[in-house]
C-alpha cells in the first residue's frame, strides 16, 4: 500500500558523497522525496538523514536496504509514518503587527509559537508541529503578512520500535 | 627511516601491493605524474590502448577471467568520461574493475578548468564506489579500500579520481596491513544480509526434496563465486536440470546430461517450457533479469522460488521468493548438498527430454554460425577462452558453442554493450596468456572497438578476431522485420574490406565466404603468431531461433523461422 514512508539514514561525515549517492537512489527509483531533513547523528562523526517519501512499504524496506549497500553509510532503517511522530520546525517572517500585537501573541498561543526576533521591519515567529498543525498555523497567520518561510523538514520517530533482529 | 614518496610513486607502490601485473591506460595531462613515476615500477605492466573505453573494457575482462581486480588508467576529462560506458557494463555485470582517473589541480577545481569534469559524480550510479582522494596522505589507504570494495561480496567497479597535486605531492609510505579488511568492511558500509537460518536452508532442502518438477537456474554468481563443482555435486545428488543464464554459461558444463541450456528471450524452447511448468526452482546468482523472465507476470507461476544471491537486495527484487538465501553461493551449495537426499528426477527429465526439439537448420549451408563456431571449437580446444559481443552472434555464441570449461564463455549480458569483446579479449589474453582467446563480434560491434587491433600489434597480444559479416545491424534489424514490418531503418551496415584493413595493421586476415573454407581459415589464425583476424561472410537475413518478443511470456515464444513468418 502506498503511503508515506520514513526513511533513516545514518553516515559517516567524512564521506560527503554519501548524501547524494542517497538521494541518487531515489531519484533513479523516480521516487519523490516530500521532505529532507539533515542533522548530527548518534556518534560523533556521523550525520543522519531524515526523509519522508511516497511509496509502499516494499519498495521503502528495498531503499533502506540499497541504503546499507552505499559506502559509507553505518545504517538504514525505515517505517511508515503513520506508525510514527513526526515534526517540522517553521520559521516565519512577519510584517511588524503594529497595533495588532496583542492578536498576533494570542495567535502564537493557539499554535504553541511563539515570536523569537523582532526588528523595526519584522518579526520573526517560530512554530512547530506536525505537518498539517503546522499548516494551519501558518495559515493563521497569513493575515499578518507573512514575507518568509524556512522549514526544517521533518524529524520523526516511531512510536514502538518494532523488535529487531 | 620512512620512505617519502610523492603520490605517483605511493600509487604504484600500492598497485603492486594489491598484486597488480598489468594495467590498462592512456596518458593525459592530469595524469602524467603518475606516467612519470610508472617507469621506476618494472612489475607494473602498462598497456597502451587506443580508446580509455578499451582500456575499461580489457581491465573487466581480465577482471572476469581471473576473479581478481583488473586496472584501467585515464586522464581527467574526455579521458574519464571515456571510461564510462566500460565501467557501466562492469558494474551491470559485476565485475571488479578499479579505474584511476587523474584530475585537474585541487585549486582549479570547480573552476572549468582545462579537461576538468566532474567523473566522481558522472559514475556515480554505474560504479559500486567511486572517490576522489583529497590528500596524499589519505591515497594508499583509498587504493586499498578501492580494491577491498571492488571485489568483495558482489563485485564492481570503483573508481579514485586524483587531482594531480595529490599525485606530486609527498607523503609518508607504509605498506599495508593486509589484516584491515573487516575494518573496511565496517568503513565501506559491507553488510552480509540476514544470517541464513537452519530454518531457511531446511525450508529449502525440504521444498527440493519434495519438488516434482524442480530446476536449478544457474547465473554469473555461480562462477563468481567459484561454485561450478558445488553446483555440479549438487546437480547429481539431486538430478535436478540445470538451466544456465547468459552469463551463467559455463558455470555447468555443456553436453552434460542435466545441462538443458539458456532461458529467455532466445532460449531454447525445451528449456523456457521447462521453467513454465516447473514447480520449484532453486535460483543461484542470478537477478532474474527480464531478458530471462520475459514478461515477469507470466514468469513460472507454477513454481516456488529458492533465491540464493550475495547481494540481500535481489532477493524479491524482480520475482516474488519463498526462500530467502542471501550469502555466498559455494557455501549455501554446500550446505544444501547436505541437507537433500539423493534422487534422480527421472520422470521430469523424461518430460523435458520430450519437448526437446533437434534444432531445425535454420542457417543456409555454407557459411553458417553453427559451422563456424564448431570449427573454432575442434581447432582451439576446450581450454580456449570465448569473447562475444553484443547482438544476433552473440546468441550463436551462447547457444552454438560448447563449453565444458567453467568460465570460458564473456559477454557482456546486463549492459549489452556492442564494441566490448575486442578490448575485453586483451585482458582475458593477460589472465590466461599462451592458451587461445578469441574476441567474436558482428560488423557493426568490430568497427566501434577495431582500433584496438594496433593496442595489439604494439603490445603483441595475439587475439583471434572473428567477424561474422552480414552486412546489418543484425539483431536489430531481426526486430524490425518481426516487429516492425520489416522497415530496415538505419540497420543496413557498410563496412572496409577487413583483409585489407588487416594488412594494414600488419597481421593476417582471411575471407571466409564457402563452408569448405572455414576451417582452414580457422586454423591458419590460430597457427598464425600474433593477431589475427577472420571475417565470415554469413547469410544477410539469417535470424537467432527461438525469439520471446519483447513483453511477452516465456509461454510465447516463437520457435522457427516459419512461426515468425507465420505471425508476421
Amino acid at each position: 500500500m502506498s503511503g508515506a514512508q520514513v526513511l533513516s539514514v545514518v553516515y559517516d561525515d567524512d564521506r560527503p558523497f554519501t548524501l547524494t549517492r542517497a538521494v541518487g537512489l531515489l531519484r533513479r527509483r523516480n521516487v519523490s522525496i516530500r521532505s529532507l531533513a539533515l542533522g548530527p547523528g548518534p556518534a560523533d562523526g556521523s550525520t543522519q538523514l531524515q526523509l519522508v517519501v511516497q511509496t509502499d512499504r516494499d519498495d521503502a524496506e528495498r531503499i533502506a536496504m540499497l541504503f546499507q549497500k552505499v559506502v559509507g553509510v553505518q545504517a538504514a532503517t525505515t517505517f511508515a509514518a503513520d506508525r510514527g511522530v513526526a515534526r517540522e520546525l517553521v520559521l516565519a517572517r512577519l510584517r511588524p503587527p503594529g497595533e495588532r500585537l496583542g492578536e498576533l501573541l494570542d495567535t502564537l498561543q493557539l499554535y504553541r509559537a511563539a515570536l523569537i526576533d523582532e526588528s523595526a521591519e519584522a518579526v520573526i515567529v517560530e512554530l512547530a508541529g506536525e505537518e498539517a498543525f503546522v499548516g494551519s498555523g501558518l495559515r493563521a497567520l497569513e493575515s499578518f503578512g507573512i514575507i518568509e518561510v524556512a522549514r526544517s523538514g521533518r524529524a520523526a520517530l516511531e512510536r514502538q520500535r518494532e523488535a529487531t533482529a | 627511516m620512512a620512505e617519502m614518496l610523492t603520490g605517483a610513486q605511493i600509487l604504484c607502490r600500492a598497485l603492486e601491493e594489491q598484486g597488480v601485473r598489468v594495467l590498462f591506460g592512456y596518458p593525459g595531462g592530469a595524469i602524467m605524474p603518475f606516467y612519470h613515476a610508472l617507469p621506476e615500477y618494472p612489475s607494473l605492466r602498462h598497456i597502451l590502448v587506443r580508446h580509455e573505453q578499451a582500456a575499461a573494457h580489457a581491465a573487466d575482462g581480465y577482471a572476469r577471467a581471473t576473479g581478481r581486480a583488473g586496472v584501467c588508467v585515464a586522464t581527467s576529462g574526455p579521458g574519464a568520461t571515456n571510461l564510462v560506458t566500460g565501467l557501466a557494463t562492469a558494474q551491470m555485470d559485476n565485475s571488479p574493475v578499479v579505474a584511476i582517473t587523474g584530475q585537474v589541480a585541487r585549486a582549479m577545481i570547480g573552476r572549468d578548468a582545462f579537461q576538468e569534469t566532474d567523473v566522481v559524480g558522472i559514475t556515480l550510479p554505474i560504479t559500486k564506489h567511486s572517490v576522489m582522494v583529497h590528500d596524499v596522505q589519505d591515497l594508499a589507504e583509498t587504493v586499498r579500500e578501492a580494491f577491498h570494495i571492488a571485489q568483495e561480496g558482489r563485485p564492481g567497479p570503483v573508481l579514485v579520481d586524483i587531482p594531480k597535486d595529490v599525485q606530486t605531492a609527498r607523503a609518508e609510505w607504509r605498506a599495508g596491513e593486509g589484516e584491515n579488511d573487516s575494518a573496511r568492511d565496517a568503513a565501506s558500509g559491507t553488510r552480509a544480509g540476514a544470517p541464513i537460518t537452519e530454518q531457511a536452508l531446511h525450508a529449502a532442502a525440504e521444498l527440493l526434496a519434495r519438488a516434482e518438477r524442480p530446476l536449478i537456474m544457474a547465473g554469473h554468481g555461480v562462477i563468481l563465486a567459484d561454485a561450478c563443482p558445488e553446483l555440479r555435486a549438487f546437480a547429481e545428488r539431486t538430478g535436478i536440470p540445470v538451466i544456465t543464464t547468459l552469463l551463467g554459461i559455463s558455470a555447468f558444463p555443456d553436453g552434460h546430461a542435466l545441462h538443458l541450456g539458456m532461458p529467455g528471450m532466445h532460449g531454447e524452447v525445451h528449456v523456457n517450457r521447462a521453467i513454465q511448468q516447473a514447480d520449484v526452482i532453486l535460483g543461484v546468482g542470478l537477478r532474474f533479469d527480464d531478458r530471462v523472465t520475459g514478461n515477469v507476470g507470466g514468469f513460472a507461476r507454477q513454481a516456488r522460488i529458492i533465491h540464493i544471491d550475495v547481494d540481500p537486495t535481489e532477493i524479491g527484487k524482480n520475482v516474488p521468493t519463498e526462500v530467502a538465501l542471501a550469502g555466498d553461493a559455494k557455501q549455501l551449495l554446500c550446505a544444501l548438498l547436505g541437507r537433500v537426499p539423493p534422487r534422480e528426477c527421472r520422470a521430469w527429465r523424461d518430460e523435458i527430454a520430450a519437448l526437446r526439439r533437434e534444432r531445425e537448420e535454420q542457417y543456409r549451408d555454407g557459411v553458417a554460425p553453427d559451422r563456424i563456431l564448431r570449427a573454432i571449437r575442434e581447432a582451439s580446444g576446450p581450454d580456449a577462452s570465448i569473447v562475444s559481443d553484443v547482438g544476433q552472434h552473440q546468441m550463436w555464441v551462447a547457444k552454438l558453442y560448447p563449453y565444458t570449461h567453467p568460465n570460458s564463455h564473456f559477454s557482456s549480458g546486463g549492459l549489452g554493450t556492442m564494441g566490448f569483446a575486442v578490448p575485453a579479449a586483451m585482458g582475458v589474453h593477460f589472465a590466461r596468456p599462451g592458451t587461445p582467446v578469441w574476441a567474436i563480434s558482428g560488423d557493426g560491434g568490430f568497427q566501434m572497438n577495431l582500433q584496438e587491433i594496433a593496442t595489439m600489434v604494439q603490445e603483441g597480444i595475439p587475439i583471434k578476431l572473428a567477424v561474422f559479416n552480414n552486412g546489418y545491424l543484425g539483431m536489430v534489424r531481426q526486430w524490425q522485420q518481426l516487429f516492425h514490418g520489416r522497415r530496415y531503418s538505419a540497420t543496413p551496415i557498410w563496412s572496409p574490406n577487413f583483409v585489407r584493413l588487416a594488412e594494414a595493421y600488419g597481421i593476417a586476415g582471411w575471407r571466409v565466404e564457402r563452408g569448405e573454407e572455414i576451417a582452414g581459415a580457422v586454423r591458419a589464425a590460430l597457427d598464425a603468431p600474433g593477431p589475427a583476424l577472420i571475417e565470415f561472410v554469413i547469410e544477410q537475413e539469417a535470424n537467432v531461433y527461438p525469439i520471446v518478443p519483447p513483453g511477452a511470456s516465456l509461454s510465447e515464444s516463437i520457435p522457427d523461422q516459419r512461426a515468425a513468418l507465420a505471425l508476421a
